[in-house]
């Protein structure tokens, strides 16, 4: 009744201001319309409801005590936990940014195609059966990059303008070009910023401050301060205005360094394969040093990532991949890539950059390059599809064939888009040629796999409650990707598009609430799996090697397997084993997920008291999607699915 | 005299061991047959034949770093 009173009193104290906001009219007709079909639950589901769109209502509803940042953004991820003025400052612009990009790519679809595609899109995206990622920024700038620092590390901040700072000549300085470089990249672009090659050029500097005495107390303590810093620099919430940047670093094995990076030069001329053995050591010694940190300050970034090569078998660098094993054991906090060949690499948020791939890419045997990503991503919600067929499988196969057509036709406009923002000077990483478009997808992404396999009545469920896929339900899924996979294919455009089953953070939360709202009853669920089971779901672990397996890699734009493990490994045989049982069978890129415990001082630790100064737990960070969080960050359904995950007991 | 075999593609790799031999006045002779190659089995180039011996990329550098 308060409320009540209050709000009819603000009504009575308040005027609109007359503000020209000029769009595309046909866009104008269209959003009108979908604001009348489909009413205020999905405009708000959409961030175009007044609330979100009024600035002043959008104020109330962050500086209210009761709301977090994830549920009052509507672009929010567990990356951006602070309620400061600065991340309202950024989030309060994002429903107008969102509608301004929308009105772009209603227009450019018209335009490059017709009137009808336009408002086809408008109407999948606003319903749910598609879903834009970072759609706030989806006509200003690009997703994601996996760069090299070879120009930052020769020709120093080059691309600032008025203030070009000279090439670095010291570890030190060069950590912090790196660490300028990446605020600046991650404020041009929305998605991860990888740094494949950070290590390598790492060592080069620091390898030239030991060879000129330039070093405080003795080179190994130089070299782990530096760590310490720049780790501790990555997570603070600067990099990407309000919030840390998306940083992955890659942790690779002797044959992807040496094809990566055995024709290569430092600045000085030396060749890197001369310095193979080092950079390994190099490596680990950093890795030891993330690991130390995290008992004292446990954290999130950098991403990482163990690249192993896989062959006939057996890790062809069984010395590293032991070693990685070994050291992933404490904390459970590297993701394992394991491909057969080095022509794909994961750096990139959870994009697998398969880079034979790319017409840019495809040279001589072992030629590869660091630099790809992703321009932008645009799910097809599955789900959906299985709602709107009646469970006919023909017909599931039709729509699925349409939709993915708008998808691709809408990615297509958003990077003729981002092309143009380029021409105009706009995106200056692109002028500088940090990141080259040649070398982006766009990528097609797709999420609720399981839950269409249910729908169609495809899993069982064994004595014990483990659920599995029926072969007719494994067959299925199998034949709706390839499907995807071969019309991805059928495009005649100058660029490649990849597929990738998405983290879907936050989409799988909008998605399932817009099919509840659409379906009621017929959509139990209050979030859908980014996996091909659901981490809430009960299975054996040799189901989720066995899914893991056949449809990785169908998923040329990647996917990850979580293995949600209770607790760590104590026995390195039996992580050995395992570890080796996952990749013989096929399983690309995974991780093991544990719950870290962190006390009131924020050390990290297994366990409920902390052993370093007797605190109780009060948070727990693991893996929302593909980056150690904090629970207490999760959005209400993140919360309540992580509530309800199920936990493998290792004996 | 060893006989010395270089398999190169001219890839970036292939280049700089190639500038080693070179470097170490090496005599060797090259082959660029991928054909061949594929049928030595290799699945990366390049590769260096000392004799009846072949060594990778990576290998072939340590050989040449004891000579």
């Amino acid at each position: 009744m308060t409320k009540l009173i209050s709000d009819i009193t603000k009504r009575f104290n308040h005027y609109n201001l007359d503000i020209d906001l000029k769009l595309d009219k046909d866009f104008v007709r269209a959003f009108k319309k979908m604001k009348r079909k489909y009413g205020e639950k999905f405009e708000r589901m959409n961030g175009f409801h007044n609330e979100n769109l009024n600035f002043t209502d959008f104020i109330d509803n962050f500086v209210d005590e009761n709301n977090k940042t994830a549920d009052v953004s509507i672009d929010a991820n567990a990356n951006s936990s602070s309620s400061d003025i600065r991340t309202l400052f950024s989030d309060m612009m994002k429903p107008h940014t969102k509608l301004l990009s929308y009105n772009k790519i209603f227009y450019e679809l018209k335009k490059k195609y017709d009137l009808k595609t336009a408002r086809q899109w408008l109407e999948l995206e606003w319903n749910g059966s598609l879903y834009l990622h970072d759609a706030a920024s989806s006509t200003f700038m690009p997703y994601c990059y996996a760069y090299t620092l070879k120009n930052l590390a020769e020709k120093g901040l080059y691309f600032i303008d008025k203030f070009k700072a000279l090439p670095a000549k010291h570890l030190s300085s060069f950590n912090d070009h790196v660490l300028e470089t990446i605020s600046w990249l991650s404020n041009r672009s929305s998605g991860a910023c990888g740094l494949p090659d950070y290590l390598i050029y790492s060592y080069y500097f620091w390898k030239k401050d030991i060879d000129n005495n330039f070093y405080t107390k003795d080179p190994i303590y130089y070299r782990d301060q530096c760590f310490q810093k720049f780790i501790y620099d990555l997570n603070q919430p600067y990099l990407r205005v309000s919030e840390c940047a998306f940083t992955n670093i890659s942790i690779m094995d002797k044959n992807y360094l040496v094809e990566l990076f055995g024709g290569k030069q430092f600045p000085d001329g030396s060749f890197m394969i001369d310095s193979i053995d080092e950079i390994l050591d190099y490596q680990k010694a950093f890795m030891e040093q993330v690991s130390k940190i995290r008992s004292e300050k446990l954290m999130t970034f950098p991403v990482l990532t163990y690249s192993l090569l896989y062959q006939n078998d057996k890790f062809v660098d069984e010395e590293f991949a032991k070693w990685c094993c070994k050291h992933n054991m404490q904390w459970n906090d590297s993701n394992f890539y394991m491909g057969d060949d080095v022509t794909s690499l994961s750096n990139c948020c959870r994009l697998i950059s398969d880079t034979s791939k790319l017409d840019a890419f495809i040279n001589s045997i072992g030629g590869t390059a660091l630099s790809v990503g992703s321009i932008k991503v645009n799910t097809i919600n599955l789900r959906r599809i299985a709602l709107e067929s009646g469970m006919d499988k023909v017909k599931y196969l039709e729509i699925l064939k349409e939709k993915q057509d708008i998808c691709v036709k809408t990615l297509d406009v958003i990077r003729g888009i981002i092309q143009r923002n380029v021409d105009k000077g706009l995106l200056p990483n692109y002028t500088y040629d940090l990141i080259e478009m040649d070398k982006q997808y766009n990528t097609v992404g797709i999420t609720a796999v399981y839950e269409v396999i249910k729908d169609f009545g495809l899993i069982e469920v064994d004595d014990f409650g483990n659920h599995f896929y029926k072969q007719e339900g494994l067959d299925f899924a199998g034949e709706i990707l390839d499907q995807i996979n071969k019309q991805k294919d059928s495009y005649d455009f100058d660029y490649s598009i990849n597929v990738e089953c998405i983290p879907a953070e936050r989409a799988n939360a909008v998605l399932c609430k817009k099919d509840h709202e659409l379906y009621q009853d017929k959509v139990e669920e209050f979030i859908y799996s980014n996996q091909w089971i659901p981490l809430m779901e009960q299975c054996t672990i040799q189901e989720k090697i066995k899914l893991g397996a056949l449809l990785d890699k169908k998923c040329g734009g990647g996917q990850i397997s979580h293995i949600n493990i209770q607790s760590q490994m104590t026995n390195f045989d039996q992580a050995w084993e395992l570890l080796n049982t996952i990749a013989k069978s096929g399983v690309i890129y995974f991780a093991y997920n544990t719950k870290i415990s962190v006390c009131e001082n924020e050390h990290g630790f297994m366990g409920d008291i902390c052993p370093n100064c007797g605190q109780p737990v009060i948070d727990t960070y693991q893996r929302i999607v593909g980056y150690l969080v904090p629970s207490s960050s999760y959005s209400k359904e993140r919360k309540l699915e992580f509530d309800n995950r199920k936990w493998f007991l290792l004996e | 005299m060893s006989k010395i075999i270089l398999y190169t593609t001219d890839c970036q790799n292939c280049k700089v061991l190639e500038t080693k031999l070179n470097e170490k006045n090496i005599e060797y002779t090259t082959c660029r047959d991928r054909e061949l190659m594929a049928d030595k089995g290799f699945r990366s180039a390049p590769m260096l034949e000392v004799d009846d011996t072949t060594y990778t990329f990576y290998d072939a550098v340590q050989l040449l770093k004891g000579m």
